[in-house]
C-alpha cells in the first residue's frame, strides 16, 4: 500500500500543521462553546484531525478506529445522553468564571512545564525527523496486520480482560441507569 | 518422705486453696454467709493441716536436705525466663504452717468476732486473699514472683485495714499503710534490679531472680567475690534496697507509722497482720535472701541497728499507749525490731525462730484484746479493769500471751528471745538495747494485765465471756504459746532433733552455717544460753514486778512518776514526733512540690502541650475542611497543582541531569 | 523544515492542557467528561509518536488499548451522570457537594 501523503519533504510539514491546527482550534472551541451538543460535534473535528495526525504517523489503522470508535460510537453516546437529560437552559452556563484565574494560570504552568520538558530534554530522538523514521522503516504493507500481530501474540491476556472490562462497563452501565433494581 | 511431686502439689494446694476460696466467694457465694464463712475458714484451715504434713516430712528429711522447686515458665523475653512456681524446703515449711495454724486460729475466731457484720462474706473473700498473698511470698522460688506476692499483700492489707470503709480513719489507715510500703517497695524494685542486673553482666544469661540460682553464686565463694568485685558499692546498695522493702512490710524505723494506724481494721485482721502475715513478711524475705545479706555485710550493719533502734522506740512508745491495741501494735513493732535485728546480727534463725513463736502469742494478745474490746466496746484499758473474774478463759489466755512475750521459762517467747539475745551478745550495744527491750515488754504488757484484768471495773454495761467461737481458737494459741517453745530446747524428746529447730534453720540459710563477719561469727549454739537466759529471765521479772508495783499493788504511782518525767512523757505520746514530721513533710514539702508540679502540668503540660495541640489541630482542622468542599472543581485543581510542583520537580532535577 | 518527534509531542501538550483546562473550568459534567477524552487521545498521540521513535508497534497497541478502557470509563460515566440527573435534576458538578467536610 503505497503512503498517502508523501513521507518526505514539505507535504508531511504541511499535513501535520494542518491537521494539528485543526485538532488543537476545535479543541479550544469544544472547550469554550456553551452549549454541550456543540461541543461534542467539535470534539469529533478534534477526533478527525487527531486521525489525520496518526495518518502522518502512518498508524492507518489507529487513525481508522479513531474515527470510527470514537468519533463515530463514543461521540454518539456523548450526543444521546445530552438529549435524553433535556437540560434547562440555565444549567448551559459554560464556564466557571471566578476560577478562571487561578486555574488559567495553573495550566499555563501546567503547559510551560510540558513544553519546557521537551525542549530542555537532552534525550536525541526529540529531535528525530519523522519522515527520516519513516523512510527508515519503509512503506507500511499492512497496517492492521502490524497491530494485530504484538496485539494477539503478545498481550492476548490484556485483551481478553479488555472484553471483560467492556462487558462489566455495559453491566454497570445498565444498572446504574435502570429506574428500579 | 514424700515423693517431690507430691511436696509441691502439696503446696500448691496449701498456696490455692485460699485464693480459690476469695475467688468463689467474690463470684459465687456473696449472698450466702454460712457458704462463705466455710469457703474461707476451710481453706485455711486445708492449709494448715496440709503445711503440718509438709513440716512433718521436711523433719523426715533432716537439715539441710535440698529444696524442692517446681516451677512453670510465666514469661519470656529476650534470653530472659520469668518462673512462677514454688519453693518448698524448711523456712517456707515453717512460714506456711504458723500461716495456717495461726491463720486457722484467727478465722474461726473472726466467725465469732464478725457476727452480723453486713459485710461478712467480703470480710471473709479478703481474709482469705490476704491468706493466699502472704502463703505467695511463702513459697515464692525467685524475686520477681515474691515481689508480685509482696504487692498483693499490700493490696489485701489495704482492703482490709480500710474494711470500714465509712469511717474516715479507717479508710486513711488503709491508704497509709498503702502508701508507706509503696515507698519501701520502690526501694526493693531497685534493689531487685541492681542485683538482677549484675548477676547478668557477671555470669550472662542465667536465671538471675531465682533465689536457688542467686544462693549457688552466694555460697560459692569464688563466684561471690567476682560478683562483688563486679558490683562493687552497689552491692551493699542492692541488699540494702531490698531491706527497704522489708522496712516496709516489717515495718522497721523509718517506716513503722502506718502498723499502730493498721489498728482501725477489725481486730481479726490485726492479728493476721501482726502475727502470719503482711509483717512477717519482711523478716521472712531477709531470711529467704539471707545469702545476700551475709554477702553484702555493709547492708547487715545497717540491718541490725534499724532493728534494734526500731525495737527500743517502739517498746518506748508502747508503755504510754492507752488503747489495748495500740499497745500491741507497738510491741508488734518492737519484737520486728528484735528479729530484724536477729537477722542483721547474723542470726536469721533466731530471728525466724521468733518470727514463728511471736506469731502465736501475738495472734493470742490480739485475739484476746478482741474479746476483751468485744466485751467492754471500748479500746481504752482505763475503761477496762477487773475483767478476770468476768472472763475467766479470756483472762488465762491473755497473761499466757503476755508471759511468752515477756520471755518467761519455760514459755514459747523464752527461747526464741534466748536466741536473739545470744547472738546479739557480742554486739555489746545491740545486747544492751534488747536487754532494756526485754525490760520494758515485760512492764508495759505487766501493765496492760494489771490494768484490764485486775483492780475493779471503770467501764459501762456489763462484760461477759465471749462466745466458744471466739475463746477456743484462743485455748488453741495458748496452748502452743506455752509449749511451742519447746521446738528450741536441747533434748531428745524434741521433734526437730537434739539441737532443736535452730539445727534446721542455720543449714537452710547458709550452706555450711557458719559465716564471716566483721563484728564477730554467727555461729551460735542451739539450745540454752544460761548467762543471756539469766539476764532476759531477770529483766522480763523485773519488768511484770515493777509493772505490778505501778498497776496491781498500786504501791508507785504512775501519775507521780509522769509529773516528773513531763517532757519525755509528751515525747512518747506523740511517738516521737514521726507522724508529725511526715505530717509536715507531706503538708510543706510534698504539698510545695506538689503545687509545683501542679503548675508545671495545668499551665505546660496540659495548657500548652495537651490543649494546645488539641486546639492548633482544631484550628487547622476548621480551616482545611474548607478546601474539602465537596466541590469537584476544588479537587482537581488541587490536583492540577501537585501535577504542576511534580513537572517542574522532573523538569528541574531530573532532566536537566 | 523537517517535522519532529517534538512537534506531535508538543501538540500532544496543547490538547493535553486545553483538556486539563476544560475539567477545571466547565461545570457540565457532560463537558468534563469530553474533556477527559480529550486528555486520553493527547496521550495517546504521544503514545503513537513515541511508538515511532522505537519503532515498535506495542506503543499502538497500548494506545488500542486506551481506546477501549476509554469507551468502558465513558459509558459507566454516563451512566452515573444520568442516575445523578434523576436524583438531582441537574448535571453543575457545583451543585454535587455531598461530600462536603
Amino acid at each position: 500500500m503505497e503512503p498517502i501523503l508523501a513521507a518526505a519533504g514539505a507535504g508531511h510539514a504541511v499535513a501535520f500543521y494542518a491537521m494539528a491546527a485543526l485538532a488543537v482550534a476545535s479543541a479550544v472551541l469544544m472547550m469554550t462553546q456553551r452549549n454541550p451538543v456543540a461541543c461534542v460535534l467539535w470534539l469529533v473535528v478534534c477526533f478527525v484531525g487527531l486521525a489525520g495526525l496518526f495518518v502522518t504517523l502512518e498508524a492507518y489503522f489507529l487513525a481508522v478506529i479513531q474515527v470510527l470508535v470514537y468519533a463515530g460510537a463514543i461521540m454518539v453516546l456523548f450526543l444521546f445522553v445530552i438529549m435524553l437529560l433535556n437540560l434547562r437552559p440555565e444549567d448551559l452556563k459554560a464556564v466557571a468564571l471566578p476560577r478562571i484565574p487561578l486555574v488559567g494560570v495553573v495550566a499555563a504552568l501546567l503547559l510551560l512545564a510540558a513544553v519546557v520538558t521537551v525542549i530542555s530534554a537532552s534525550r536525541p530522538y526529540f529531535g528525530m525527523s519523522v519522515a527520516g523514521i519513516l523512510a527508515e522503516v519503509g512503506p507500511t504493507k499492512d497496517s492492521v496486520r502490524d497491530i494485530g500481530l504484538p496485539l494477539f501474540r503478545d498481550w492476548l491476556l490484556p485483551f481478553e480482560a479488555t472484553s471483560i472490562l467492556l462487558l462489566a462497563a455495559i453491566v454497570g452501565a445498565v444498572a446504574l441507569t435502570k429506574r428500579k433494581v | 518422705m514424700l515423693e517431690a511431686n507430691t511436696v509441691a502439689t502439696l503446696a500448691y494446694i496449701i498456696l490455692f486453696a485460699p485464693f480459690a476460696a476469695a475467688a468463689l466467694i467474690t463470684v459465687a457465694t456473696l449472698r450466702s454467709k454460712a457458704l462463705s464463712a466455710f469457703l474461707s475458714v476451710g481453706s485455711v484451715i486445708l492449709g494448715g493441716v496440709l503445711s503440718i504434713i509438709l513440716l512433718a516430712d521436711q523433719i523426715s528429711r533432716g537439715a539441710g536436705a535440698e529444696p524442692v522447686v517446681h516451677q512453670f515458665t510465666w514469661a519470656l523475653s529476650r534470653g530472659m525466663a520469668f518462673h512462677i512456681g514454688v519453693q518448698v524446703d524448711f523456712i517456707s515449711v515453717l512460714m506456711s504452717t504458723v500461716v495456717g495454724v495461726v491463720g486457722s486460729c484467727i478465722f474461726v475466731y473472726a466467725l465469732g468476732y464478725m457476727h452480723g457484720d453486713e459485710g461478712w462474706s467480703r470480710f471473709f473473700a479478703k481474709f482469705a486473699f490476704f491468706a493466699f498473698s502472704m502463703l505467695g511470698i511463702t513459697f515464692s522460688t525467685n524475686f520477681l514472683q515474691i515481689f508480685i506476692f509482696w504487692e498483693l499483700v499490700g493490696v489485701s492489707s489495704y482492703l482490709l485495714i480500710g474494711y470500714f470503709y465509712q469511717k474516715p480513719s479507717a479508710a486513711e489507715a488503709g491508704k497509709k499503710a498503702f502508701m508507706t510500703n509503696r515507698i519501701g517497695d520502690f526501694g526493693m524494685t531497685i534493689g531487685i534490679l541492681l542485683l538482677f542486673f549484675a548477676v547478668r553482666d557477671v555470669f550472662g544469661e542465667i536465671d538471675s531472680l531465682s533465689f536457688e540460682t542467686l544462693k549457688g553464686i552466694f555460697t560459692n565463694d569464688g563466684a561471690r567475690e567476682q560478683l562483688f568485685a563486679a558490683m562493687g558499692w552497689k552491692a551493699a546498695l542492692g541488699a540494702f534496697l531490698i531491706f527497704v522493702g522489708a522496712m516496709g512490710k516489717s515495718a522497721q524505723f523509718p517506716l513503722h507509722v502506718w502498723l499502730p494506724d493498721a489498728m482501725e481494721g477489725p481486730t481479726p485482721v490485726s492479728a493476721l497482720m501482726h502475727a502470719a502475715t503482711m509483717v512477717a513478711a519482711g523478716v521472712y524475705m531477709i531470711v529467704r535472701t539471707y545469702w545476700l545479706f551475709a554477702w553484702a555485710h555493709d547492708a547487715l550493719v545497717a540491718v541490725a541497728y534499724i532493728g534494734g533502734f526500731t525495737a527500743l522506740l517502739a517498746a518506748s512508745i508502747a508503755i504510754v499507749q492507752n488503747d489495748i491495741k495500740k499497745i500491741l501494735a507497738y510491741s508488734t513493732l518492737s519484737q520486728l525490731g528484735y528479729m530484724v535485728m536477729a537477722c542483721g546480727l547474723v542470726g536469721a534463725g533466731a530471728g525466724m525462730f521468733h518470727l514463728a513463736t511471736h506469731a502465736f502469742f501475738k495472734a493470742l494478745l490480739f485475739l484476746g484484746a478482741g474479746s476483751v474490746i468485744h466485751a467492754c466496746h471500748s479500746n481504752d484499758i482505763w475503761d477496762m479493769g477487773g475483767l478476770g473474774k468476768k472472763m475467766k478463759q479470756t483472762t488465762w489466755t491473755f497473761w499466757a500471751g503476755t508471759l511468752a512475750l515477756a520471755g518467761i521459762f519455760p514459755l514459747a517467747g523464752f527461747w526464741s528471745k534466748d536466741e536473739i539475745l545470744a547472738v546479739s551478745h557480742h554486739a555489746t550495744a545491740l545486747y544492751i538495747v534488747g536487754v532494756g527491750v526485754a525490760f520494758m515488754t515485760a512492764f508495759y504488757m505487766g501493765r496492760a494485765c494489771f490494768t484490764v484484768f485486775h483492780g475493779t471495773y471503770r467501764g459501762h454495761g456489763h462484760p461477759h465471756e465471749s462466745p466458744r467461737v471466739m475463746w477456743i481458737p484462743l485455748a488453741v494459741l495458748a496452748v502452743v504459746s506455752i509449749f511451742g517453745g519447746f521446738v528450741g530446747a536441747p533434748s531428745s524428746l524434741n521433734p526437730f532433733g537434739e539441737h532443736g529447730l535452730q539445727s534446721f534453720l542455720l543449714v537452710a540459710y547458709l550452706k555450711d552455717g557458719v559465716v564471716h563477719w566483721p563484728v564477730g561469727h554467727g555461729h551460735v549454739e542451739a539450745g540454752l544460753h544460761l548467762d543471756v537466759a539469766t539476764v532476759g529471765t531477770l529483766m522480763a521479772l523485773g519488768g511484770l514486778l515493777l509493772a505490778w508495783l505501778f498497776y496491781g499493788k498500786g504501791v508507785l504511782s504512775a501519775e507521780r512518776v509522769k509529773q516528773r518525767l513531763k517532757p519525755l512523757h509528751t515525747l512518747l505520746v506523740n511517738k516521737y514526733y514521726i507522724d508529725d514530721f511526715y505530717l509536715w513533710l507531706v503538708r510543706r514539702v510534698q504539698q510545695g512540690f506538689a503545687i509545683a508540679a501542679n503548675w508545671l502540668e495545668q499551665k505546660i503540660i496540659i495548657g500548652v502541650l495537651v490543649n494546645g495541640i488539641a486546639a492548633g489541630t482544631k484550628d487547622a482542622a476548621a480551616r482545611l475542611r474548607k478546601t474539602a468542599s465537596g466541590q469537584i472543581h476544588s479537587y482537581v485543581t488541587i490536583v492540577l497543582a501537585g501535577v504542576t510542583i511534580l513537572v517542574f520537580w522532573f523538569v528541574i532535577f531530573m532532566v536537566s541531569e | 523544515m523537517e517535522i519532529q518527534i517534538a512537534h506531535y509531542l508538543v501538540v500532544a501538550g496543547i490538547l493535553f492542557a486545553v483538556g486539563l483546562t476544560g475539567v477545571v473550568v466547565r461545570r457540565n459534567a457532560i463537558v468534563i467528561l469530553m474533556c477527559l477524552e480529550l486528555m486520553l487521545n493527547a496521550a495517546n498521540l504521544a503514545l503513537v509518536a513515541f511508538s515511532r521513535v522505537h519503532r515498535d508497534m506495542q506503543g499502538q497497541v497500548f494506545v488500542f488499548f486506551a481506546i477501549t478502557v476509554a469507551a468502558a470509563e465513558a459509558a459507566v460515566m454516563l451512566a452515573i451522570i444520568i442516575a445523578v440527573y434523576r436524583q438531582r435534576q441537574t448535571v453543575n458538578v457545583d451543585e454535587m457537594d455531598l461530600m462536603q467536610g
